[in-house]
């Protein structure tokens, strides 16, 4: 009697335990008995990558993450990843964080530097830890939508700071002209904002009109770019009269084609246009004066601030065209 | 008092001394239990057969329950998950749904009719007649024979058969999907490895524990102070069942609060 | 070594059950205690083993203060006391040789044959050969009081508590018990304390009887002095005449 409860007991709690165990490790992804090979991923920041998250090579899931922590010094983070069965990668293979569907879950893929060779990928630090045999990736994270306002809502301050300086180089008429840019980069945050507070509701809506309005804005961003080509020679040329009256034609140009393409289509389609405008002008701009071409770049006695606005501007750039191309990507539906 | 009926003061008056009173109680059956503890060779010996009736007697019933729960579960997440979603999130509602809260919750308020009641029952029992007095003349502290057994039990078999239950749930969840709803295998699996983490276990298993000590711990307090005869054992019986069962939902809430 | 309790007051709500009860039990004797139902007999023996603790006043058993012992104290007092329950309260879920044997296992160093031929011994001396293995709902009224008797005595203990022993039981077996009490005292030097309601019963195992009435020990004496006394209320009980007890208060 004793000893057959005691039989029964035990064997429901070691059942019940053998279910709890080899069910999570079976939820996480982990395969039994087969080898594991260990990577580290060094960078700066892994948004919402977790532990478990997948590692995908060339799109396939090879592996899942395994460990997250803080290196120490606070400067960077390590990511442990657990690839499934032995794998050799390639000498400049570095990683790319990024969410993998729109329901919130990130991964990390394993891509090659050549693949992407604009990304401001983490440099591993001479000093960094070395376990035995494990081989350590520089990582990038690609930024998602909330991201992308708070890089642009930096753009702007710098922009002002920026402007701050233009004043005391030109006449009032200027400033009212790049003024009106940094209005333009404000409705486009403000409008980015508002883009990722209702992406939930309106995801299928966004998506739609991204698709509208990118071929839309494509055909108008020509008459833009025509008008920034000419920015781009008077800063080149350095002559300042002609900068003062040139930029005020543009730019009304600029604001007006901006202004036909919010009234046409409405939300997304005006916010890539005006970010569009605005930041190939931007670019232009800050292109010139940090390369101290013209009497502009002279002016400006820091040279750090123009090439951290550059660097931001490159950077949604790169995210901008993104966001066209995946914009699921960008917008996460958070069930949970 | 110049009318048998309470005035509202009075009524909570007499509320708050009967609570204040219960919480005392149930601090010094607390405090008597802990120190209980240290009578191994008192509970020791009882241990494994309460885990039999609180653990191993209650798996028929979380299985039940979790197997129709598992089914349901994949049936209404697909009907809510029509037009954009993809299919596949059925698998992530099932697995978190039924890891998180369904199968901690529903089989908790499952034994707290069970296992709340009998111990309330069996304890309030040996009350009215005597048999915990009985046990004190025999040099048993009743703490440690009675209370001790039945807690350790909840606590360490709630989460065996909570976490069986859960499984069950999933299973049948995933059989349900396969079969109903015309999804792969594949697809279910991927939703339900979408959004889990190991943690997410950690948590069943807290909030599981916590609710077999609520149960047992609540059905032995209401049966040692149970009075009368079986009437008195009848409102032990009743109050414990109830009062756990909302604790249980008190402490899901908390839990999800704290550890969330 | 003896009990004596000193001047012990108890109330349940605003039931004044003990009002300045004094009695004391002298070591080796057989005490009867009788009195009306509801006066308070059993509350008293719950006393001794602390069950219920008074309200005011001492309990002293086996020269221990009883309010004042810890746990273990109290609990190594109990091995010394055994206690015969008014209606027995067996361990129903338990087969009666494991209720007989549940005293014996608090015992150190008790081996399991030990155990098994001391239950046999106890259950033989309440004439409950052979039960065993049955539970105590399939037993009758009288053979359950015998063998919550039985488990009392397991352990052979200094002091016995009998609440109504005999009460329930057929002449013959009323006998056997009240023979047994005396064995107890005679060959193992036991102190008894027998509440009862037969009072021939009383007459024949105790060496002194008191009465209990509103809370105190109304009379306390020798068989012979409790015979010849003529306190009306006494006399109402051992007659059976609630018109004597009417006068008396
Ligand atoms: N646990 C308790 N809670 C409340 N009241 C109690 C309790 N125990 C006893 N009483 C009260 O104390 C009084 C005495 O009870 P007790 O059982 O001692 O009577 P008794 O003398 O043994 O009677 P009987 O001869 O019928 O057994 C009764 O009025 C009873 O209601
Ligand atoms: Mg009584």
């Amino acid at each position: 009697m004793k000893r057959r409860e005691e039989l029964l007991a035990g064997s429901v709690v070691l059942l019940g335990i053998v279910v709890a165990v080899f069910g999570t490790l079976w939820l996480q992804g982990r395969r039994f008995g087969s080898t594991e090979t260990e990577v580290h991923v060094l960078m700066r920041d892994v948004g919402q990558l977790s532990v478990g998250n997948a590692v995908t090579f060339r799109g396939v899931p090879i592996g899942r993450v395994g460990d997250i922590a803080v290196e120490e010094g606070g400067t960077a983070v390590r990511i442990q990843l657990l690839l499934d069965g032995e794998w050799i990668l390639e000498d400049d293979a570095v990683a790319v964080i990024a969410p993998e569907s729109m329901f919130g879950d990130w991964q990390a893929e394993i891509v090659t530097r050549s693949r992407f060779p604009r990304y401001d990928y983490y440099e591993i630090p001479a000093e960094a830890r070395l376990p035995g045999g494990v081989r350590i990736l520089s990582g990038y994270m690609l930024p998602d939508l909330s991201r992308l306002t708070a890089v642009a809502d930096e753009v702007a301050q710098n922009v002002a700071s920026l402007t701050d300086r233009f004043d005391r180089a030109f006449g009032q008429e200027t400033t009212d002209q790049i003024t009106q840019a940094i209005d333009n980069m404000e409705e486009f945050t403000a409008t980015l904002r508002r883009l990722a507070d209702q992406q939930s509701d309106q995801f299928l809506g966004i998506a739609e009109d991204v698709q509208n309005a990118t071929s839309e804005i494509a055909s108008v961003l020509e008459t833009a770019r025509g008008s920034l080509e000419r920015i781009d020679a008077l800063l080149a040329s350095g002559d300042l009269d002609s900068i003062l009256v040139n930029t005020r034609v543009i730019t009304a140009e600029l604001s007006g084609v901006s202004g036909d393409i919010s009234a046409a289509s409405r939300s997304l389609s005006g916010t890539l246009t005006l970010a569009d405008s605005t930041f190939l002008a931007l670019n232009r701009i800050t292109a010139r004066l940090e390369s101290g071409d013209g009497s502009l770049g002279r002016l400006i006695t820091d040279t750090l601030l123009a090439s951290r606005a550059e660097r931001l501007v490159e950077e949604l750039n790169l995210l901008m065209a993104d966001l066209r191309a995946n914009p699921r990507k960008y917008v996460r539906l958070s069930i949970f | 008092m110049p009318t048998s009926v309470l005035t509202p003061v009075e009524y909570i008056g007499r509320w708050s001394i009967n609570s204040v009173r219960s919480l005392g109680k149930a601090g010094y059956l607390t405090t008597g239990a802990l120190r209980a503890l240290r009578n191994v060779e008192i509970w020791g010996p009882r241990l494994v057969s309460q885990m039999v009736s609180v653990g191993v007697a209650s798996v028929p019933i979380a299985l039940f329950i979790a197997v129709f729960t598992g089914i349901v579960l994949a049936l209404q997440a697909s009907y809510t998950l029509t037009g954009a979603v993809p299919m596949y999130l059925v698998g992530a509602m099932v697995g978190k749904s039924m890891i998180l809260e369904l199968g901690p919750v529903l089989t908790g308020l499952a034994l707290a009719g069970r296992v709340g009641a009998s111990t309330a029952a069996e304890v309030g029992t040996m009350r009215v007649t005597e048999q915990i007095d009985a046990l004190e003349t025999l040099a048993y502290d009743p703490l440690a024979y009675l209370v001790v057994p039945r807690v350790l039990a909840g606590v360490f078999m709630f989460p065996v058969v909570i976490v069986l239950a859960s499984a069950i749930g999933i299973l049948t969840g995933w059989s349900a999907s396969l079969t109903l709803l015309d999804m792969s295998s594949a697809e279910f699996v991927r939703g339900l490895r979408l959004f889990f983490q190991p943690w997410d276990v950690g948590f069943a298993v807290i909030k599981s524990l916590s609710f077999g000590l609520i149960v047992t711990s609540v059905g032995s307090f209401y049966g040692f102070h149970a009075k009368g005869g079986a009437g008195g054992v009848g409102v032990a019986t009743t109050r414990a069942v109830v009062v756990s069962s909302m604790l249980i939902l008190v402490l899901d809430a908390f839990w999800a609060v704290v550890l969330l | 070594m003896s009990i004596v309790l000193r001047d012990v007051y108890r109330a349940f709500g605003t039931n004044q059950v003990l009002r300045g009860l004094d009695l004391e039990v002298q070591d080796g004797e057989t005490l009867s205690v009788i009195g009306f139902s509801g006066a308070g007999k059993s509350v008293v023996l719950k006393h001794m083993v602390g069950l219920i603790r008074p309200d005011s006043g001492d309990v002293v058993v086996d020269g221990k203060n009883v309010n004042e012992l810890d746990v273990e104290e109290l609990n190594a007092l109990r091995r010394d006391v055994g206690y015969v329950f008014q209606f027995a309260a067996l361990f129903d879920s338990m087969s009666i040789a494991e209720n007989v044997a549940m005293g014996l296992r608090r015992v150190p160093g008790t081996y399991e044959e030990e155990i098994v031929s001391r239950v046999r011994e106890c259950l033989a001396l309440v004439e409950l050969e052979g039960i065993e293995d049955q539970y105590p709902s399939e037993l009758s009224g009288g053979m359950v009081k015998r063998a919550g008797l039985a488990r009392a005595i397991a352990t052979r203990p200094k002091y016995l508590l009998y609440d109504e022993p005999t009460t329930g039981l057929d002449p013959v077996t009323v006998t056997v018990i009240d023979r047994l009490i005396v064995r107890m005292k005679e060959e193992l030097g036991v102190t008894g304390i027998v509440v009862t309601h037969d009072i021939e019963s009383a007459y024949r195992i105790s060496d002194r009887i008191a009465m209990l009435h509103d809370g105190r020990i109304r009379i306390c004496g020798t068989v012979d002095e409790i015979r010849g006394s003529d306190d009306p209320l006494l006399r109402s009980f051992l007659e059976g005449r609630p018109e004597l007890a009417k006068r008396a208060s």
